[in-house]
C-alpha cells in the first residue's frame, strides 16, 4: 500500500507495522492479512563503528490478498517497519 | 544617578552582560565562581582563547591570550569549548527582550549592547525608568550604564556594580572619562589594539592619553589613535541600531552525509526550506548564518553577507559552498538562517530565450497559485541527497519546490 506524501522530510521513512513471526523467525502475517510468499530476504548491517550500528534484516513479502510489501526487523530493537511500496 | 529625570541631551544607555559567552556555555554563572576557566580556542582558527573567568583574570590570563602563555601563568586553567550557536541564539532571546521595552538596539557583541533612550523616557516615566525597564527586561543580571555618548555609556556600566546602573551627566562626561583606564578603549573593535601599546608607553587613563596632544596621537596610531582620543574626549560616532525583524532559521541532522558533496546537497535543501517559508513573504535575502553542531563538543557559526540581496537558490547555494568548506570537523547538525533581508522581488524580464522564460513563468505561477491555497509544502520535489547511503530513508529528500 502506497501511502500519499504530504509534508517534506525523508522519501521511504520505515513506519512502524505489526507483524506476527512465523517458527523461523519470518513474517507470518503483515498487519494482520497471512504471509503467501517471502520472495527473499537480506541483512543490511553498516555503521559497526556508530554508537547504534545499523542492522536490518529485510523481507519481501507478497499477503494472501496479494499485496506486495517490504518489511524489516530491526535486530537490536526486535521491532518491525514497513519500507517503501 | 542624582536628578537624572532633569538632565537634558541624548542619553545613550549601555547593557553589559560579563562574561556573557562563558556564562551560556557553562549553562550558569554559578559554574563559574572560584574556577579558572577559558573558552577554549576555535577548531581550525588562531590557538588563542576566548573569553576567562576572574578567578583566571586575576592569575594574569586574558581573553585572546595564545593558549601556551595562557597555560604558562595559570597551570590549573581549565578549557571549555565554546557553543556560538547557543551563544547568538541567547544574545538573540536578550536583544528581543530589550526590544520588546521599545528600544532600538546597536549589538556591538554577544553580551554589549546599547540603545537611546530618547523617544523611550515617556513610555517609562523618564529616564530612570527607562533604565529600570532594561533591566528588567533581562533575566540574567545586567551591568548598566549610562552617558552622552556610547563609549561614556559602556565606561560607566563598567563601573556600575549589579541591580545599580551607573549614569553620567552630559556636563562631568569628560572628567569622568578622563579618570577611567585606557583599557576601556577594549570595547572598541577599532581602538582595541592600541590599548597594549599604551599601557607599554605608561599611558595608564584616557586623561593621560588627551593629554599626549591630537598630532602626536594621529602620528604614533593613526586613525585608531585619533579615534581612540575623540572617544576620551566624550566625542562618539551616532549609533548604528538594527532593524527588527523576522529570523528565519532551519537545520537538519546529518547523519553520515557529514561531508563533501552530501553536505552541499543538505544545505541545498536548508536553501530550499528557508527560501519556501512563507514568513520571507517574497523578500531577497541579504545575509545568512552558516552553523553546525560539531561531531566533537562545541559549534561553529559563519555568518555571510551577499554581495546583493538575492533570492535565486543557486547563486545562494554557490555563496555558502566557501564557508562551508571552513567547517572545521565532522558536523551532526546543519543549520541556516536569515539574519537580514533585502527587499521584495521585482519581475525582471530576459531580452533573450523569451519563450523558455514564458514557459518558466507560467509553471512559477501556477506552482505559486497551489502553494497559496495548500501551503508552502504543497509542491514538493525530490532531492536525492545521499545515493549511496545503506539507509534508504537518507537517500532522498522531499523539499518544497521553490519557483
Amino acid at each position: 500500500m502506497r501511502h500519499p506524501v504530504s509534508s517534506p522530510g525523508p522519501v521511504n521513512a520505515p513506519r512502524p507495522i505489526r507483524v506476527q513471526v512465523d517458527g523461523m523467525g519470518r513474517p507470518g502475517a503483515v498487519d494482520r492479512p497471512r504471509t503467501k510468499e517471502v520472495r527473499r530476504n537480506w541483512l543490511n548491517g553498516f555503521g559497526w563503528w556508530w554508537d547504534k550500528p545499523l542492522r536490518r534484516r529485510y523481507y519481501e513479502v507478497i499477503t494472501v490478498t496479494g499485496r506486495h510489501v517490504v518489511v524489516f526487523r530491526e535486530v537490536l530493537t526486535d521491532r518491525w517497519y514497513s519500507q517503501g511500496g | 544617578m542624582r536628578r537624572r529625570s532633569q538632565q537634558r541631551g541624548p542619553l545613550i544607555v549601555c547593557v553589559h552582560i560579563p562574561r556573557f559567552q562563558l556564562r551560556v556555555a557553562t549553562g550558569g554563572s554559578q559554574d563559574l565562581l572560584g574556577r579558572a576557566l577559558a573558552i577554549a580556542p576555535a577548531a581550525g582558527g588562531a590557538m588563542a582563547i576566548g573569553e576567562v573567568t576572574a578567578s583566571a583574570q586575576a592569575q594574569g590570563v586574558r581573553a585572546g591570550m595564545a593558549l601556551g602563555e595562557a597555560l604558562g601563568h595559570c597551570r590549573d586553567l581549565e578549557l571549555i569549548p565554546g557553543d556560538p550557536i547557543k551563544v547568538a541564539r541567547a544574545w538573540e532571546q536578550a536583544a528581543r527582550a530589550l526590544e520588546g521595552i521599545g528600544a532600538q538596539l546597536e549589538l556591538a557583541r554577544p553580551g554589549l549592547g546599547y540603545f537611546d533612550a530618547e523617544g523611550l523616557e515617556g513610555i517609562h516615566r523618564g529616564r530612570d525608568g527607562v533604565i529600570a525597564a532594561a533591566g528588567e527586561a533581562l533575566a540574567s543580571r545586567p551591568r548598566i550604564g549610562a552617558g552622552p555618548t556610547r563609549f561614556c555609556a559602556v565606561a560607566a556600566a563598567l563601573q556600575a556594580r549589579n541591580r545599580r546602573a551607573r549614569a553620567i551627566d552630559g556636563r562631568n562626561a569628560r572628567r569622568f572619562l578622563a579618570g577611567q583606564p585606557v583599557g576601556t578603549l577594549r570595547y572598541r573593535p577599532e581602538t582595541e589594539q592600541l590599548v597594549c601599546p599604551l599601557e607599554r608607553f605608561g599611558v595608564e587613563t584616557l586623561g593621560a592619553l588627551v593629554k599626549l596632544g591630537a598630532a602626536d596621537v594621529a602620528d604614533r596610531f593613526g586613525e585608531p589613535g585619533t579615534l581612540a582620543r575623540n572617544l576620551a574626549l566624550g566625542q562618539d560616532t551616532p549609533l548604528q541600531t538594527r532593524r527588527v525583524e523576522d529570523r528565519l532559521e532551519e537545520s537538519m541532522d546529518l547523519g553520515e552525509a557529514n561531508s563533501g558533496q552530501l553536505l552541499a546537497r543538505t544545505l541545498g535543501v536548508l536553501v530550499d526550506r528557508l527560501l519556501a517559508r512563507p514568513e520571507r513573504r517574497g523578500r531577497t535575502i541579504r545575509a545568512l548564518v552558516l552553523s553546525a553542531r560539531l561531531v566533537e563538543r562545541g559549534t561553529w557559526c559563519e555568518e555571510v553577507v551577499l554581495r546583493e540581496a538575492i533570492c535565486d537558490a543557486k547563486r545562494i547555494l554557490l555563496a555558502l559552498t566557501a564557508p562551508l568548506g571552513q567547517l572545521p570537523a565532522p558536523a551532526t547538525t546543519l543549520g541556516l538562517a536569515v539574519v537580514e533581508f533585502g527587499h521584495c522581488t521585482g519581475d525582471q524580464t530576459s531580452l533573450l530565450d523569451g519563450e523558455r522564460r514564458a514557459r518558466e513563468e507560467r509553471r512559477r505561477k501556477a506552482v505559486a497559485q497551489v502553494q497559496a491555497l495548500g501551503g508552502a509544502n504543497a509542491v514538493l520535489r525530490a532531492l536525492i541527497v545521499a545515493p549511496d547511503s545503506p539507509q534508504p530513508e537518507h537517500r532522498s529528500l522531499l523539499t518544497p519546490w521553490v519557483g
